[in-house]
Formats: C-alpha cells, structure tokens, sequence
C-alpha cells in the first residue's frame, strides 16, 4: 500500500514538473523557400493562395494593401520581368502565430526591348508571415527596399 | 617695304577673321572671337606703338596681330563655354520632354484602360509600348551603356515605387 502511494505521488511530481508543450511554431525558410519558388516557376495561383487576405506591400513610395490589390499589382506586374530569385537570410525569429524572415535578393531583370540589356537588381526584403483562423499561414507583409539595377556584364 | 608687309598681314588676318565672324554677328552682334581680336589688336597696336619707339607703325603692326591672336583665342574660348552650356541645357529640355511624353503616354493608357475595361487597357497599354518603345529603347540603351544602370522608366510616375529615381531601383 505503502509503495503504491510512493508510486502515485512520484506520478504526480513528475507530472507536475514536466514542462508544458512548446507552441506549434512554424519553419520560416521553408515558407519563405516556397513562396521564392513560386516566384521562379511564375505560378500565380501558388502565390495567391500565400497571401493573407489583408496583406500588405510596401516599396518606396508603393504602398498596395489587401490580397486583389497586392496580386494584381506586385505580383503580376513584377513576374514576367524577373527570373531566378534568391534570397540571402540575415534575421529570422518565430513565435506561436508570428514568423518573419528578412534579409537582401538579387534577381535578374529581363529587358522589356530585345535591344535594351538585361539587368541584376538587388534589394533588401522582410516578409511577414502570420497564422490565419484557419491554423495556415500566410504572407501578412512584404517590404521591399530595391537598390539601382546595374547592367549585367 | 617690311612696314607695308605687317600692314598686309593684319589686314588679312583681320579680313579672315572678320569674315567668319559675319555669320555669327548677323545672328547676334558680334561673336566673342570677334569681341576679343578687335579689342586684342587694338589694345595690342597701341601697346606696340609705345614700346617700340624706334618704329612706332612696326610696334603697333606687331603688337596688333599678336594682341588681336590673344584676344581671338580668348573669345573662342567664351564662345566654347558657352556652346556647351547651351548644349547640356538642350539636351536637358530634350530629356524633360521625352519623359513628359512617356507619363502623357502613361496616363493616357492608364485612362483610357480605366473606362474601358480590361480588354482596353490592355490594347492602351500595348499601344503605350509601341509609340514610346523606339524612343524608349535607344535612350535606354545609350543610358544604360553610359551608366552601368538600366533606367527608371517610371521617373515622374507618382504610382510608381520610385518616382524620383533617374535610375530603374524596381526589380523584385
């Protein structure tokens, strides 16, 4: 009897000891890895379907919000004039519905005139993701700082 | 006979000299070359006249054609400033005025795609690609070529990410 109570109240402590559950968090790079090979295969449909419904774009002085404004004109304005986008990551941090990456891309710019050359630009990006009522995340804001686009050599 | 020689030599220079400047002088008075080599010759010919005493006409002769010489290259030099002002200047109303007309262009293809619909727009905006693309693609190359920088073709397009950018920052 004695052993059994030893038994249960050495349950209890360790029940009461373990620690809670980590949050569900998520793997920032491998939302930020899909949505950057959505932009090199050009498929629309994929990054629509990232976009948080009020999502926010911010360039310079463009400021686009929600996901109509934001897919007509930086998604598909911008995707048949880059090709192989890459990122390089300087800052990442997670929390239970927060993720966000930030870091610099360089690109290749096509040229609109087969006479005019192709171009490299280069830029600095934070994209922001947030989990939506649904338990999926989405793109809540992309910022993006686009430095003068040199003359590809 | 060596006086009469210099005589002949300044009013030859002075007639060739004179005789190119008529052009310009029928456009706007006289040229700055002219200005100088008038001023020049006869500021030389007077200080010729004083310094050499033994043969005043000789000193003035010499001092003329070598002050009317200074005073030309003088004023050619004006001349040449103030052509390559006039040249940048032009050359920047021609730049002010090619982008006036590409965000013309712009807006119209914006206004009219706005009251007619898609179909619309995009027919604006390929019409907007064909007139303003030969102007478009030469300045850009020859811009670019200079530069190391494409172009911002959205200078002065206040939709635009970067309106006041003379070079193209929108890529991603």
């Amino acid at each position: 009897m004695k052993s059994f109570l030893n038994l249960l109240l050495g349950g209890a402590l360790l029940t009461a000891c373990s620690t809670p559950k980590a949050p569900d968090t998520v793997n920032v790079q491998t939302l930020n890895q899909q949505f950057v090979e959505a932009w090199n295969a050009k498929n629309t449909v994929q990054l629509d379907s990232l976009l948080a419904d009020d999502v926010q774009f911010v360039q310079g002085e463009a400021h686009f919000s929600g996901k109509a404004e934001v897919a007509d004109k930086w998604i598909r304005a911008t995707q048949n004039t880059i090709s192989n986008l890459k990122t390089s990551t300087v800052s990442t941090g997670t929390d239970a519905s927060l993720a966000y990456e930030a870091g610099t891309f360089s690109v290749d710019v096509l040229p609109e005139d087969p006479r005019l050359p192709r171009g490299t630009g280069t830029g600095n990006f934070l994209l922001l993701w947030k989990k939506n009522a649904k338990n999926n995340w989405k793109l809540s804001l992309a910022q993006l700082e686009g430095l003068p686009v040199q003359v590809r050599r | 006979m060596q006086v009469s020689r210099w005589i002949f030599a300044i009013v030859l220079f002075f007639a060739l000299a004179l005789g190119d400047f008529a052009h310009a002088q029928d456009r706007q008075g006289w040229s700055p070359q002219a200005k100088g080599a008038v001023i020049g010759g006869l500021g030389g010919a007077a200080a010729g006249a004083l310094i050499n005493k033994r043969n005043r006409a000789v000193g003035g002769v010499v001092g003329g054609v070598a002050g009317a010489g200074i005073g030309y290259a003088i004023g050619k030099h004006t001349d040449n400033k103030r052509k390559e002002r006039a040249r940048i200047a032009a050359e920047n109303a021609a730049i002010a005025r090619n982008a006036e007309y590409r965000n013309a262009e712009y807006r119209n293809a914006r206004n009219s795609g706005r009251g007619n619909g898609t179909a619309s727009r995009a027919a604006g905006a390929t019409a907007l690609a064909a007139s303003a693309a030969p102007v478009k693609a030469s300045d850009a190359a020859a811009f670019a070529d200079r530069t190391g920088y494409l172009p911002n073709d959205t200078n002065g397009n206040r939709d635009a990410a970067y309106p006041t950018s003379e070079y193209r920052r929108k890529s991603w």
